[in-house]
């Protein structure tokens, strides 16, 4: 984390498993707020505190057309690839945390 | 539990557009890291998580030999990871070709270097090169969407311990 401090931002917005959700659907193409509301079964506003948290994130960005806010993607996109980086870096640290335990165990040590 | 969890001990770089070069260092003699690594009951234990662990299925450790092993995908299917050995050298040296079902035709080199450090530790190095930058690229968000979609536990407390 400490070599990718412009990240946190983004891990923060993505902590939370709705926001994670509405990046997924947008992963498959633009909606509008009600659109991405309907299968949470989330109100309106709830929903839209959330879309605010991702577009200062710079995740999502929305665009009012007529009387409904469209939302896709934003320029910081997850396949941002710091992001990726860190996932993959996290992915072999748990891997190779796994094997220091094992290596542990082998010497009969408790860490 | 771990009470090191903000403790980062895999250190990653992109020295060109086709590698990802990793380094790490074990509490363990070389030939220890390696016997981990070739292993096939051993290496079954850390190389994937308890909730989706890997079978080694074959390990034929000789330049040519092939290896393979299988892990579930989250529908339940079966991804397998396979190649050969290129350069065995123990303990220092193991290059494989890298390849997995889910992406046809997607292959890598990585090379495995193992240094004794004076303290007993050892310090490994794995530089895994692709055919291209889009093909690294792709490794790299292969672990991003898996983070996207199961890896979120971890950070969440990542970052409720660097909020405390």
């Amino acid at each position: 984390m400490v070599q990718f401090p412009s990240l946190d931002g983004t891990f923060s917005a993505l902590s939370d498993p709705t926001r994670r959700a509405i990046l997924e659907r947008l992963g498959q193409g633009g909606a509008t707020i009600s659109e991405l509301a309907e299968p949470s079964g989330m109100s309106l506003t709830g929903l839209k505190k959330h879309v605010r948290i991702l577009e200062e994130a710079e995740l999502v960005t929305t665009e009012k057309r007529g009387r409904t806010r469209h939302c896709r993607l934003g320029p910081k996109r997850l396949d941002d690839a710091t992001s990726w980086i860190e996932t993959y870096r996290r992915s072999w640290d748990e891997r190779y945390d796994r094997l220091d335990e094992l290596i542990a165990r082998k010497k009969g040590q408790t860490r | 539990m771990t009470s090191d969890v903000q403790e980062h001990k895999t250190s990653i770089t992109t020295p060109s557009d086709t590698e990802i070069r990793m380094e790490r260092t074990f509490d363990a003699t070389p030939e220890v890291v390696w016997q981990m690594h070739t292993d096939p009951q051993l290496l079954a234990q850390w190389l994937g998580p308890h909730d989706n662990p890997v079978t080694v299925e074959s390990i034929d450790l000789r330049v040519g030999g092939s290896y393979r092993w299988t892990a579930s995908d989250r529908e339940g299917g079966e991804i397998a990871f396979f190649g050969e050995y290129r350069v065995i050298e123990p303990p220092r040296v193991l290059e494989t070709t890298f390849q997995f079902s889910g992406v046809p035709g997607f292959v890598s080199v990585d090379r495995l270097e193992l240094e004794e450090l004076d303290d007993g530790r050892t310090r490994l190095v794995s530089i895994s090169t692709h055919e291209s930058k889009e093909s690294r690229d792709g490794m790299l968000q292969s672990g991003m969407e898996k983070g996207v979609n199961d890896g979120y536990e971890k950070l969440d407390e990542l970052l409720a311990a660097r909020q405390s």
